[in-house]
């Protein structure tokens, strides 16, 4: 890394991150989590297979399409808030050099992750209007962030080694 | 080079052992395909010129047409052994050559020789340079002296050839210290693009909140704005 590279993270680091920014790992999040979903799928696909030809098709008692469509937004939210707890950044938001923080400056814990999550589909239902709100914003937080009361900021240099791991077992732990 | 014919090659001061390749940098690992790359060029643009000096009669092989002569195979051969730091196996090759035809016995062994003192760790450009020139006057000799029944030469030539290409491959993919290299030249190059990225989009972060603000006619805003609970 060179000095103007060190110079621009370090002037950066800490700031509440911008819409492009934020969008950018937003799009990167959703193109995983369609990726994970085609994924889910297929496996499904395959385990439906794989019964039908051992049971006939009267005697199940479950659809399993029904089953994967219901574990859908088990995965989306294991997938947000999960990361948010955990580590404050999503894979998407990672590659951006973003984190999400609460009032405290550590990653959001479950609940604010979980109302912030919810923000996001307030936000997307008002013609993400939510989500725009960011480039109008003095702090640059959307609705989600004022809902949750947390801030995505840049985040360039990794956190001090097993710091992640330490905070992940802590949260484990209800700590 | 006096050595008793029915001893064993000696053991190479510094078997091309992966542990031992002390690169630090993705330079080392390039200076090998360097040499290696540049040496076995200049010894077959080297070997084709002598093949032309030397008229039909002393030189009637076609390399390309895979009419080889002995003496330009094996040369080529070992040479390429030579290049490819693999002084133990190389050694080996050379061995089994040399043991066949007394002729070119005398010219494996000096090669052999010095490919064993070669430890991979010193490859530098100054080695590399040092390498060209023994190749350059070994790859001579073999030429003018090298006088090898043509069947055998080819013979010969083509499996010391084969072993020490694959023994070159091998050594490469095996080689835990050369993994790690190109692992972390990958993750440089992807953390390059890592970082190109973020800060592309702190640039474009920066530029659309500048524009919108003076559409919506405020202040600028020369830094983005700290969390509020690190103001409070």
């Amino acid at each position: 890394m060179s000095d103007r590279d060190d110079q621009l993270s370090a002037a950066l680091e800490g700031r509440v991150a911008g819409f492009v920014t934020r969008l950018m790992a937003y799009l990167l999040d959703l193109v995983i989590l369609v990726a994970l979903i085609a994924l889910g799928g297929w496996l499904f696909v395959l385990v439906d297979d794989f019964i039908r030809s051992i049971f006939p098709e009267d005697a199940r008692l479950l659809e399993l399409s029904v089953v994967f469509v219901a574990l859908i937004p088990i995965l989306m939210i294991s997938y947000y808030v999960g990361f948010w707890t955990l580590t404050g950044r999503t894979p998407g938001k990672w590659v951006l050099g973003l984190r999400v923080v609460g009032s405290d400056g550590e990653p959001p814990r479950f609940g604010r992750s979980f109302i912030r999550l919810f923000g996001y589909f307030v936000s997307a239902l008002a013609l993400w209007v939510g989500y725009l709100w960011v480039l109008v914003d003095n702090d640059r937080q959307a609705w989600h962030d004022h809902m949750a009361r947390t801030w995505v900021v840049y985040a360039f240099k990794p956190p001090p080694r097993g710091q992640d791991y330490e905070r992940t077992q802590q949260r484990l732990e209800g700590k | 080079m006096c050595m008793d014919e029915t001893a064993p090659p000696p053991t190479p001061q510094q078997p091309p052992d992966a542990q031992q390749i002390g690169y630090d940098d993705w330079d080392a690992y390039r200076a090998v395909v360097r040499l290696a790359a540049g040496a076995a060029g200049f010894s077959l643009d080297h070997l084709r010129k002598l093949e032309e000096g030397m008229g039909p009669s002393e030189a009637d092989a076609d390399f390309l047409n895979e009419d080889l002569g002995a003496d330009w195979a094996t040369a080529v051969a070992l040479l390429v052994g030579f290049v490819s730091d693999l002084p133990d196996r190389v050694g080996r090759s050379a061995r089994s050559v040399a043991e066949t035809t007394a002729p070119v016995r005398k010219l494996a062994e000096p090669l052999w020789r010095f490919a064993a003192a070669t430890p991979v760790g010193s490859v530098t450009g100054s080695a590399a340079s040092a390498a060209g020139e023994a190749v350059r006057s070994e790859a001579e000799r073999l030429v003018k002296l090298g006088k090898v029944e043509y069947a055998t030469g080819v013979q010969l030539a083509a499996e010391v050839m084969d072993q020490t290409t694959n023994a070159f491959i091998d050594y490469l993919s095996a080689s835990p210290a050369l993994a790690d290299l190109v692992s972390e030249q990958a993750m440089g190059v992807t953390g390059g693009a890592v970082r190109e990225v973020r800060e592309t989009g702190a640039a474009a972060d920066g530029i659309t909140e500048s524009f919108l603000r003076r559409v919506l006619k405020r202040p600028p805003r020369t830094t983005p704005p700290r969390p509020a609970f690190e103001v409070e």
